[in-house]
């Protein structure tokens, strides 16, 4: 058990590069077949591990919906069950916390293989074409470089113990977009936040009052009357109508020009106000 | 040939002309009707619906756990496996085929050469074409890990097909961090 678990622990430290590489172009030039059926080997794996982890974090989220349930329903409250039902719940949450966290690695891990495995192969192709050995070891530093600052800063993150750093905004974003794209849901937008979040924020800020202008109200109220008189006036003028179609007499006008002077009339009084 | 309930099936021929569309689509075989002169199975397809057609008509699709894949390239490297206790064709063996059909019951493969022969073959016999390390390893092989004589259990191929996982003790392990005892 105790080897189980010292094995466990070598392989998770040297969870980034799991094999010495070689300095030298020449070196890998030699060594490019068994390197690439290491790395092969590892992504599967990852792959593999990663698969297991999210079915078993799927399985650690629905737990804590079902207590989540249960608390809502106990209806105890401070009472033993319940800080027992939640001291489960919050262990869970670290667990899933923490398998989140392996899944985010092992997918960077892949990225990093597979980012070096094309670079192994980049360097077969070209000593096969025969270009420039000069060129190529430039080649290699590079990704050496890159591999190095990507190794400090998994290790800085370690250090930190936060999430943020592996997972970007701009990951989170993308992934978002992703999953926008396989269930076609509507585009929330840059800010890559829920629509609920913002209707949430929508209803927690305060409504503030428009200004107004004591003209404007005056102006305000006297549209409301002119509209309240216009719509007896035209209710009357129904009722004259079906008279007059009844009478067999002429129509009388619908007089719209004492309305358009009192519209006219308010626009004054607003300009002089 | 046998085929199980369940099984993927790929229709290779057909019966009637008015089937002859389906000839290359994947379908699942919900039964099979044996005592029939002649063995039919009533296959699924979630857009056509149910046929049933000859079984002389299907190739079964390995599993999608299976180190070799439907109309994959194989070599048969001998005919006889120790650890599969079967004898196969031996007039085969050095020839290249592909993987035309499966046999849940004992997980044989039925490969077809390219001259129109064929025959049964265990997994020990073959070796993909695809494969480009350096060592294949079979299921129920004794291998070096750590020093330690373990057995594997089963084997998977990598997704660029250079190396392979073996399945030791309840783990997948690399076959680069295991030795072969030959």
């Amino acid at each position: 058990m105790f080897k189980k678990i010292a094995s466990w622990f070598k392989r998770s430290s040297d969870l980034v590069v799991p094999f010495e590489l070689p300095l030298d172009e020449e070196e890998i030039f030699k060594k490019s077949k068994i390197i690439l059926q290491q790395l092969d080997e590892y992504i599967t794996a990852s792959e593999l591990e990663s698969e297991n982890l999210s079915v078993q974090l799927d399985a650690i989220l629905s737990e804590q919906d079902q207590i989540r349930t249960k608390l809502k329903e106990l209806n105890k409250p401070n009472s033993w069950h319940e800080r027992n039902l939640l001291l489960k719940l919050d262990r869970l949450v670290l667990h899933g916390s923490n398998l989140r966290q392996r899944i985010e690695l092992f997918s960077q891990n892949i990225k990093v293989y597979l980012n070096l495995m094309s670079k192994v192969e980049d360097i077969r192709v070209m000593r096969l074409n025969g270009l420039d050995t000069e060129r190529i070891q430039n080649i290699w530093l590079e990704f050496q470089h890159s591999l190095e600052t990507y190794k400090e800063k998994i290790a800085t993150e370690a250090v930190t113990e936060t999430r943020e750093g592996i997972t970007s905004g701009a990951t989170e974003e993308r992934l978002l977009k992703l999953r926008q794209q396989v269930f076609g849901l509507p585009e929330t937008g840059d800010s890559g936040r829920n629509q609920n979040e913002e209707d949430w924020e929508k209803e927690k800020r305060p409504v503030t009052p428009v200004a107004t202008h004591p003209a404007l109200d005056v102006a305000a109220r006297e549209f409301k009357q002119l509209i309240s008189n216009k719509k007896l006036e035209s209710s009357k003028d129904l009722d004259d109508e079906f008279d007059d179609e009844l009478d067999d007499e002429p129509d009388d006008d619908l007089d719209d020009e004492d309305g358009w002077d009192t519209s006219v009339k308010m626009a004054k009084r607003l300009e002089e106000g | 040939m046998y085929i199980d309930e369940g099984s993927v099936v790929i229709v290779v021929d057909v019966d009637q002309q008015l089937l002859a569309k389906y000839i290359g689509s994947t379908w699942t075989v919900k039964n099979v009707m044996t005592v029939h002169p002649l063995a039919t199975a009533l296959i699924h397809h979630p857009q056509y619906g149910d046929i049933v057609l000859p079984i002389r008509c299907l190739e079964v699709v390995p599993p999608a756990d299976s180190p070799l894949a439907h109309d994959e390239f194989v070599r048969i490297t001998k005919s006889y496996s120790r650890e599969a206790y079967h004898s196969c064709r031996s007039e085969l063996v050095g020839k290249t085929g592909k993987v035309r059909g499966f046999d849940t019951r004992n997980s044989h493969y039925f490969i077809r050469i390219t001259n129109g022969d064929s025959g049964w073959f265990p997994i020990h016999c073959l070796v993909p074409l695809s494969f480009k390390g350096e060592k294949f390893y079979y299921p129920e092989q004794d291998v070096l890990l750590d020093k330690v004589k373990v057995r594997i259990s089963k084997i998977r191929r990598t997704r660029f097909g250079n190396g392979q996982l073996l399945f030791i003790n309840g783990n997948w392990i690399a076959s680069t961090e295991v030795r072969s005892l030959s």
